[in-house]
C-alpha cells in the first residue's frame, strides 16, 4: 500500500519535473542568462536521473507482483482465525503514506542538482586540491612550530595585534548593542507595554535584524566614521556596524526572556504602588538579568566572528591583515609561514575567549556552588538550556 | 472601644514610619579595597605605556598591543564604578564584574581611538565626500541593477545574484548533512565512545573559530586560483566549513538535551549504535535540524554576499568591484545594498513560511 503511493508520488513529481525543465531549457528566457539555463540543464539532469530510479523501482515492484499477492492472501487467512497463529506476527502497524515528505526530498535533491549546476563550479579543480593542501600545511605548520627569528616575531606580534584589535570592535560592538537592546527589549515585551509602543518596536526590530551588517558597515559607519587601520577610524566603524546589527537579536531575545518573567513578583509590586520604573527595577531586571547577560556574551563571541568580514570590506581587525588588497593574502607566492602563524593566533584567541566567556556565563546562570554537573545527574534533571540559534 | 484605645499605656513614642526600617548591609570593606589596589595596578599599567610603550609579550615578540590614551580618564571611571558599586551596596563579586567591564572598555575604546572618532564625526558630515556617498546610497540606480551587465562581460547582474543564491543553496545542503553527521559523532548521547566524541568536539570548535572569510582565502589559495578571479567553487567550500561548524554545535547541543526514554527503549530492544541513532536520536532532533537549516541558510546569504569581498563568484565580487570604483559615484553600491536588504528580508520571509508549515 505504502510502495503503490511511493510509486505513485514519485511519478507524478519526475513527470511534472521533467515536464518543466524541457518547458523551462527550451523557453527564450533561458537564453537570456548563462546561470539560468546552466541551473535548467540542472533540472533537467536531476529530472532524468529521478526517473531512471524510478522505472528501475517500479520495474521491480512490477516483477515481485506474484509474491505480493500470495503474501497478502496469507495474511488474509490468518486474519480471520481466531487464537494463535504464528503469522500474525508479521502483522506490523503499516507505516502512513509520505507523500508530501518523499516529494519535498525529491524537490530538495533537484534543487541541489540544479543550483549545483548554476554556481558554475569547476569540480575538477578538486583533484589537485590534496597535493596542494599537504603542501601548505606542512609550510604552515612549520612556521608555527620554528623557533621564532625577527621577522616571525614580526609576524605573531602583527597578528596577536590584528586579533587583540578584533576583540576589542567585538567588544565595543556587543557593549554599543547591549546599551541599547535593554530598553528595546522592554519596549518590545508584551507584558511591560502597551500595543501602541510593542508594534511600531517589533517591526523596527525586525528591520534591523534583516539588514546584513555589511550595508551598515559599508552604507552608514565607513563614510562616517572612516575606513581603515584603527587610527583612521576603520575599527570603529567596524565596532559600530556590528553594535547596530547586534540590537536586532539581543532585543529580541531579551524581549522573548522578559515574556517569559514570573508573574508573582510583579503582581507584588503592583499592589504595594510602583511606579513603572520602579516593577522594572525591582520586580523585572532582578530576574531576567543573568539571561541577559549569558546574551550579551552568547553575542560577544558571536561579534569576534563576524568582525573578520567587516575587516576584509576595510573595517579593522583581522579581517584588515589576512584579505587581499594588502593583507596576507594579497600578491603571490604567498607567505605561508604567516598564514599559519596567523591562523594559529585567530584559532588560539578565540578559543581563549570562548572559554572565559563561557565560564562567566555558566557562573552568572548557575552560580558558584553549581560545578559542572555528572553526566548521570544531568540525565535526572531537566536539560538546562535549550541552545539557541538566533543568537550565533 | 476608643476608651480603651486611649486608656492603653503608651511606654515610648513610636519613631516615624519609614525610619525603623533594618537598613541593608553594606558589604564588605576589605574586598573593596582590594578592588581599589587593582584598579589602581590596572591604571599605573595604563599610565606605565601611555605613549605606546612596547610591551613584551610572551617570547614571541615584543609589541606594542596595549597603546591605551588618557589613563587618567580610565582612572576616573575604574573609581566611578567602585564608587557607585559601594553606594549600591553590590556584592564585591558584582563590583568586580563592573570594574572588569570598565577596564576592558577602557582598553578596547581607547584602542580602536574611539574618543577621536567620534569627535571627528560633525566635521566628516558637514564636509568632505561623506555627504555625498550618502547622498549616492540612498539615491540607488536600479537600472544598472537590472539591466547592465557585469563589466567586461556579457553576464546581467541579476545573474550574479542567482549564483549568489545557488551557491548558499548547495553549501547549506551539503553543509548541514556533514554537520548532521558531525553533531551526532560529537555528542556522548548518540557516538561511539567518549574519545570519539572529545575529538571531534575539538576538531569542530577549531574548524568554528577560523572566520569564513578566512575559509574562503584559504580554500581560494587550495584550489591554486589567486584570490581574485575565482569560480564558485573556493565560496562554497568556505560556506560548507562555516555551516558544519554551526550547525554541529547548535545540533550536538541539541542532541544532548534530548529525552532519554527512547534511548533506554532503543538500548532495550537490543539495537545497534546506527539503529539506536537512526530510530531515537535522529526523530527527536529532525524539527531543530530543519530550524538550524533555514537559519543557516539565511545566514549563508549574508555571507556569500560578503565573502565575494575577498573575490569568489557571485554579487559579492560585484560589490567589490563597485566598491573599488566608488571615486566615480555611489549610486551602483547604492543599488546592490538596498538590494540586498531586499533578498534577505524575502528569504527570511520564506523561512519564517517553511518554518510555519513544518513545524
Amino acid at each position: 500500500m505504502s510502495h503503490g503511493h511511493k510509486v505513485a508520488s514519485a511519478l507524478v513529481g519526475a513527470v511534472l519535473l521533467a515536464a518543466g525543465a524541457f518547458l523551462l531549457t527550451y523557453s527564450p528566457a533561458a537564453n537570456a542568462s548563462d546561470v539560468f539555463s546552466r541551473m535548467m540543464w540542472g533540472t533537467a539532469l536531476a529530472a532524468g536521473a529521478v526517473t531512471v530510479a524510478l522505472a528501475v523501482y517500479g520495474l521491480a515492484y512490477a516483477g515481485t507482483g506474484r509474491q505480493r499477492a500470495a503474501e497478502r492472501r496469507r495474511l488474509a487467512a490468518s486474519h480471520g482465525r481466531q487464537g494463535y497463529a504464528p503469522d500474525r506476527l508479521d502483522l506490523r502497524p503499516i507505516r502512513p503514506a509520505k507523500f508530501w515528505w518523499n516529494m519535498a526530498l525529491i524537490m530538495l535533491g533537484v534543487l541541489f542538482v540544479s543550483s549545483a549546476a548554476g554556481t558554475g563550479m569547476t569540480l575538477s579543480a578538486l583533484l589537485e586540491m590534496p597535493a596542494r593542501v599537504w603542501d601548505f600545511s606542512g609550510q604552515m605548520i612549520g612556521g608555527v612550530a620554528q623557533i621564532p627569528d625577527e621577522d616571525v616575531r614580526g609576524d605573531w606580534s602583527s597578528a596577536f595585534d590584528a586579533m587583540l584589535e578584533s576583540v576589542a570592535i567585538a567588544w565595543i560592538g556587543t557593549l554599543v548593542g547591549a546599551l541599547f537592546s535593554l530598553p528595546c527589549g522592554i519596549l518590545a515585551a508584551r507584558n511591560l507595554t502597551p500595543l501602541g509602543t510593542y508594534i511600531p518596536m517589533r517591526f523596527i526590530l525586525s528591520v534591523i535584524r534583516a539588514v546584513p551588517e555589511i550595508v551598515f558597515a559599508v552604507a552608514i559607519f565607513i563614510p562616517l566614521l572612516g575606513v581603515g587601520p584603527a587610527e583612521r577610524g576603520g575599527a570603529m566603524a567596524g565596532a559600530f556596524a556590528l553594535g547596530i546589527s547586534s540590537i536586532g537579536t539581543l532585543s529580541k531575545l531579551i524581549s522573548e526572556s522578559i515574556e517569559g518573567v514570573d508573574q508573582g513578583p510583579l503582581e507584588a509590586s503592583r499592589a504595594s504602588g510602583a511606579t513603572h520604573m520602579q516593577m522594572i527595577r525591582w520586580a523585572v531586571l532582578p530576574q531576567v538579568l543573568p539571561e541577559v547577560l549569558a546574551i550579551w556574551l552568547y553575542r560577544f563571541e558571536v561579534n569576534i566572528r563576524a568582525s573578520a568580514i567587516l575587516g576584509a570590506l576595510g573595517a579593522g581587525g583581522i579581517g584588515r591583515l589576512i584579505s587581499p588588497p594588502n593583507g596576507l593574502f594579497g600578491q603571490r607566492p604567498y607567505d605561508w609561514e604567516a598564514i599559519g602563524i596567523t591562523l594559529f593566533v585567530i584559532i588560539a584567541v578565540t578559543m581563549a575567549v570562548d572559554q572565559i566567556s563561557g565560564f562567566v556565563r555558566h557562573r552568572v546562570i548557575h552560580g558558584k556552588t553549581v560545578r559542572r554537573r555528572t553526566r548521570k545527574q544531568a540525565e535526572a534533571a531537566p536539560p538546562p538550556e535549550p541552545p539557541r540559534a538566533v543568537a550565533l | 472601644m476608643s476608651a480603651a484605645l486611649s486608656e492603653r499605656p503608651v511606654t515610648e513614642p513610636r519613631p516615624e514610619p519609614g525610619t525603623d526600617r533594618p537598613s541593608p548591609p553594606k558589604p564588605a570593606l576589605a574586598p573593596y579595597l582590594g578592588l581599589v589596589l587593582l584598579a589602581a595596578a590596572a591604571a599605573s599599567f595604563f599610565i606605565w605605556n601611555w605613549e605606546g610603550q612596547a610591551v613584551l609579550f610572551l617570547p614571541l615578540g615584543d609589541t606594542v598591543l596595549w597603546a591605551p590614551r588618557d589613563p587618567l580618564l580610565g582612572l576616573g571611571a575604574m573609581m566611578l564604578i567602585l564608587v557607585l558599586c559601594w553606594r549600591l551596596r553590590v556584592s564585591p563579586m558584582g563590583a568586580f564584574g563592573g570594574l572588569a567591564i570598565v577596564v576592558i572598555t577602557y582598553w578596547a575604546g581607547s584602542n580602536i581611538h574611539f574618543i577621536d572618532r567620534i569627535a571627528e564625526v560633525p566635521r566628516r558630515l558637514t564636509g568632505g565626500n561623506t555627504r555625498d556617498q550618502l547622498v549616492g546610497y540612498f539615491n540607488p540606480d536600479w537600472s544598472y541593477l537590472l539591466f547592465q551587465n557585469v563589466a567586461g562581460t556579457s553576464r546581467p547582474i541579476w545573474g550574479e545574484w542567482l549564483i549568489t543564491l545557488c551557491m548558499a543553496v548547495v553549501a547549506t545542503i551539503i553543509g548541514c548533512f556533514i554537520g548532521l553527521l558531525l553533531a551526532m559523532l560529537a555528542s556522548p548521547v548518540s557516538s561511539l565512545n567518549t574519545g570519539t566524541s572529545q575529538t571531534v568536539k575539538a576538531i569542530n570548535s577549531v574548524v568554528r573559530s577560523i572566520p569564513d572569510v578566512g575559509w574562503a582565502l584559504l580554500f581560494a589559495a587550495f584550489l591554486g586560483g589567486t584570490a581574485y578571479g575565482l569560480g564558485a567553487l573556493a565560496a562554497v567550500l568556505a560556506l560548507i566549513m562555516f555551516n558544519i561548524g554551526i550547525v554541529a554545535k547548535l545540533l550536538g547541543e541539541s542532541i544532548d538535551a534530548i529525552h532519554p526514554g527512547p534511548l533506554e527503549a532503543a538500548d532495550a530492544a537490543g539495537a545497534t549504535l546506527v539503529q539506536r541513532d537512526r530510530v531515537a536520536v535522529l526523530p527527536a532532533v529532525m524539527p531543530s535540524f530543519i530550524s538550524y537549516s533555514l537559519y543557516v541558510f539565511e545566514l549563508n546569504i549574508r555571507a556569500s554576499a560578503a565573502l565575494g569581498v575577498v573575490g569568489v563568484a557571485g554579487i559579492g565580487g560585484e560589490l567589490s568591484r563597485q566598491i573599488g570604483r566608488m571615486s566615480q559615484g555611489y549610486e551602483n553600491v547604492g543599488a546592490i545594498l538596498w538590494a540586498l536588504v531586499l533578498v534577505v528580508l524575502m528569504v527570511d520571509l520564506l523561512s519564517l513560511w517553511i518554518r510555519r508549515r513544518l513545524l
